[in-house]
């Protein structure tokens, strides 16, 4: 069976969308660690803020997209807070949609 | 290919008619120009393509692609593939630039897809490059204290990022020095192309050493007297807008009359 591969996870997850400002997760730099231990893959994410709501429905979508690689078995999610989150995660494309200098 | 046909226009501003009976069909694939004297009625069709409010249409069409356009919102007409620079771009403090330009794309990005945001931010970089700007400009307030130039580079860039059906340039290049000139050309010429074509309005004829046009039309007091290639920019520069007033025996008084009103 072929090996799963650290950028099919981030692909999948590339199409996790923070809801409230429509852009993806992994611009936003909140996918803190991807780890691929043969079938199984865990996942440190953060949220922009502790009081973001969205904890639980990020979560879900993470888990959705991720089990749609396939060759995906068992999913592992944390939600972390070291380091906490700041815009200097993000990269050009959520820089760029949401007005920040590039 | 797609067409724009305006058929024997007539449009008014503050009750006084300033175009007289337009007929102009474009396709894509061509560029042409539209010349004439102060107060001809040049920006009133920029303006009437474009929806604005301030004109009413008093008779006559235009299509685009067959569909009746003057009955298209301004958003609709943009959508559909109709672009205009503006002569004096708006200043807009408190939106760069990189988010103006990606909401005006996002728009376009057909039901159920996602945008390429990072192909969208190599292709405004290339964008900025071909027409001499700064990549800074991506995160400064939309025209907010831009010079002259800088503006008219940046309605540029938006065409080039659109990638319109038909642009319509109103006097892109006034006020220009050589440079920024260039840079018009450059843009013009960079979506150049089956898919493109552009009505070009000035009453310099030095804008068509750089972007050559197909067509030249000639505009005097609301109606195209003339239609040729470009050996009529030539004409205009050694005989002058008079020469068009003696060939059509439009009397003086006249020219003086259309120019009051238009002004």
């Amino acid at each position: 069976m072929e090996e799963l591969k650290h950028e099919d996870i981030m692909s999948a997850l590339s199409r996790v969308y923070d809801p409230e400002i429509n852009v993806p997760i992994t611009d936003l730099g909140l996918v803190y660690k991807v780890d691929i231990d043969g079938n199984n893959v865990e996942i440190d994410f953060s949220l922009t803020s502790p009081g973001c709501p969205l904890a639980d429905y990020l979560e879900n979508e993470i888990r959705t997209a991720i089990s749609a690689v396939s060759g995906v078995g068992r999913i592992t999610t944390n939600l972390v807070w070291t380091p906490y989150w700041g815009p200097e995660l993000m990269n050009e494309e959520a820089r760029l949609s949401l007005g920040y200098s590039i | 290919m797609q067409t724009l046909i305006i058929k024997n226009l007539t449009a008014e501003v503050d009750g006084k008619q300033i175009l007289n009976g337009i007929n102009l069909e474009i396709n894509t694939g061509e560029i042409h120009a539209l010349m004439g004297p102060n107060g001809s009625g040049k920006s009133t069709l920029s303006n009437v393509l474009a929806g604005h409010p301030d004109y009413t249409v008093t008779g006559g069409s235009v299509s685009l692609n067959g569909e009746d356009l003057l009955e298209m919102s301004v958003s609709k007409r943009s959508l559909e593939g109709l672009f205009l620079a503006f002569q004096q771009p708006m200043e807009v403090p408190g939106l760069t630039i990189g988010k103006y330009l990606k909401r005006i794309i996002e728009l376009r990005v057909p039901e159920g897809e996602r945008m390429n945001v990072s192909g969208f931010i190599k292709d405004l970089k290339l964008n900025l490059d071909a027409v001499g700007l700064d990549h800074n400009f991506i995160n400064r307030y939309l025209n907010d204290g831009f010079s002259g130039g800088e503006k008219k580079r940046m309605e540029l860039i938006q065409m080039m990022m659109l990638k319109p059906s038909f642009a319509v340039l109103d006097e892109i290049d006034s006020g220009l020095d050589i440079d920024a000139l260039k840079s018009v050309a450059v843009g013009v010429n960079k979506l150049k192309g089956d898919n493109f074509g552009a009505l070009i309005i000035t009453h310099y004829q030095r804008i068509m050493e750089n972007i050559k046009p197909d067509f030249v039309h000639i505009l005097y007091q609301g109606r195209i007297v003339k239609s040729g290639g470009r050996d009529l920019v030539d004409i205009l520069e050694t005989k002058g807008y008079g020469w068009v007033r003696e060939e059509f025996n439009i009397p003086e008084e006249a020219d003086e009359y259309q120019r009051t009103i238009a002004s």
